[in-house]
């Protein structure tokens, strides 16, 4: 499964995948903003390229014919999607982990940023979870090229209800209505380490889900 | 003698084709070549050996195990070369190893360098910069690495300029002179299947025409030819598939004894010629030919 998720990295030297793991970080550190936007939306356009500049080239090399056709079972391929997923993510927080420190030294005006965090990494995984999770089952089921409008939804989707739930949080909390504020303090009144634990389990869970989902249809898929 | 792959009434449906009761064997250490016309369902029946399609019925066994119960294993010892390269133009061989690598339990990477070598292949050249031929030969280097007892290849030589596709040839055929290996090989080139193939099977519409030794079919299948005159609808049932032109005729039989008996003096007469039936022949009677109870055109 290893020597899968190496050679979807291999391929993203065409890519711009990589430049975006590696400059954005910076242009975001840059832009002088203490909101983690700036630092969630490079890394889902960049894992949105990763993974299509990937698949794209798999499709155009019918690659995925020679590896059934190796000893390597469905459930591995698609195992290693959801693993080059995953390596994304560790590797552009990683990115982010070396060089906020250096900004931090080197630029005063971070010095109040954190663009690292526990909190940071929870809106990754959950950010990333969703956006495979509807992508890949997808794309397993019906290839990339009929899969292509499947992944601008899911980045949208959860690019969208990642910005949207703290916007909707943010407007609701100005609306007076009695009901509407009691259910909002109910939320509230949740201690933030408890959503750190919340999120990151119901997204292991949605992921789990994904790719039973999508090895469910890969096994059903002729070549 | 071990049986390497044997198909046992294969049956793949689509809804306008129908890969029909496949049965065929191979055994250790022959060729077969797989011909047809294009659409014949040469490719289908490969993939479905290679579990890229999955059958609707019967059964394929590989090395004496069944091909969808012990697919990992069977896989360990199974070489690919596909129709259309599936390499990654943008990797490098090396890299490309290194991803495929990993998969065999048996790679020998000395072997592997070896090949290389031999077909003047470098490690650090991108895939992309290798000819087709080089491509096929690269399939062919991973194929033999990790030890593949059989190998097989969808039109392995299609696209080849002559040379090259003999070569190739040469090579398959020494692949096999080693003994322990097989080959099951698709070509629309009849000459290329004439050249190396141990046993020639024969698909037609989804269906397999016959599936037998060269020297059987050689032995066995006769083309026919003379004036038109001569056939009519008691002789023409010794055929299968009659071509017919303006003053003449040409047919394939398997009964040459009969056709003798029949025709002996317009043969010894030289007025007809009966002689053995090349694939070509055999593939283009028995496909546009007519057989003796259909109507003439």
């Amino acid at each position: 499964m290893i020597s899968l998720v190496y050679k979807d990295f291999l391929l993203q030297r065409g890519g711009k995948s990589l430049i975006y793991m590696a400059i954005m970080p910076i242009i975001s550190a840059f832009a002088l903003s203490t909101t983690i936007f700036n630092v969630i939306m490079p890394y889902i356009a960049g894992s949105y390229l990763y993974i299509v500049y990937a698949n794209a080239l798999d499709d155009k090399y019918q690659t995925e014919r020679l590896f059934i056709a190796m000893p390597v079972s469905r459930r591995t391929i698609v195992g290693s999607k959801y693993m080059s997923m995953g390596f994304y993510m560790v590797a552009f927080l990683t990115i982010i982990g070396i060089l906020s420190p250096l900004f931090r030294l080197f630029i005063p005006s971070l010095l109040n940023m954190q663009l690292l965090s526990w909190q940071i990494i929870v809106q990754f995984f959950a950010v990333s979870s969703l956006y495979y999770s509807i992508y890949f089952p997808l794309y397993f089921k019906v290839g990339y090229q009929k899969s292509r409008w499947a992944n601008y939804i899911a980045l949208i989707a959860s690019a969208g209800l990642f910005i949207g739930i703290l916007q909707l949080v943010s407007e609701l909390s100005g609306i007076e209505m009695e009901s509407l504020q009691e259910a909002l303090a109910f939320y509230l009144r949740v201690p933030a380490g408890l959503w750190d634990i919340i999120i990151p389990i119901a997204s292991v869970g949605i992921i789990v889900l994904s790719i039973k989902l999508s090895t469910y249809y890969y096994k059903q898929r002729e070549f | 003698m071990d049986s390497i792959l044997e198909i046992n009434d294969l049956t793949k449906r689509y809804d306008t084709f129908t890969l029909d009761g496949i049965s065929m064997r191979l055994d250790e250490g022959f060729i077969m070549g797989l011909v047809g016309p294009n659409g014949a369902g040469k490719t289908t029946l490969i993939k479905l050996i290679l579990s890229l399609l999955r059958k609707d019925s019967g059964k394929i066994s590989i090395f004496g195990m069944d091909a969808t119960d012990k697919e990992d294993h069977i896989k360990q010892q199974l070489g690919f070369v596909l129709d259309e390269s599936s390499w990654y133009d943008d990797l490098r061989v090396r890299e490309m190893a290194a991803v495929i690598s990993p998969f065999y339990v048996d790679w020998n990477s000395t072997i592997f360098n070896d090949y290389l070598n031999r077909f003047g292949i470098f490690t650090d050249q991108r895939i992309g910069t290798l000819s087709k031929g080089m491509k096929m030969k690269f399939s062919l280097a991973v194929a033999l690495s990790h030890n593949a007892r059989l190998i097989i290849m969808d039109e392995p030589t299609s696209g080849l300029d002559p040379i090259i596709r003999d070569e190739v040839l040469d090579m398959l055929q020494e692949i096999i002179r080693e003994g322990d290996r097989s080959i099951l090989f698709s070509s629309h080139i009849s000459s290329d299947v004439d050249k190396i193939a141990d046993y020639i099977t024969f698909i037609n519409d989804g269906k397999i025409v016959f599936s037998e030794s060269r020297e059987f079919i050689k032995d066995t299948y006769h083309i026919i030819k003379g004036p038109l005159e001569y056939l009519d609808r008691d002789t023409s049932r010794f055929f299968v598939g009659i071509r017919k032109k303006q003053h003449t005729f040409s047919a394939i039989t398997t009964r040459s004894n009969m056709v003798l008996k029949d025709f002996g003096r317009y043969l010894n007469s030289g007025k007809m010629i009966m002689e053995p039936a090349s694939i070509d022949e055999i593939m283009l009677h028995t496909i546009k030919g007519e057989n003796y109870d259909q109507p003439s055109v």
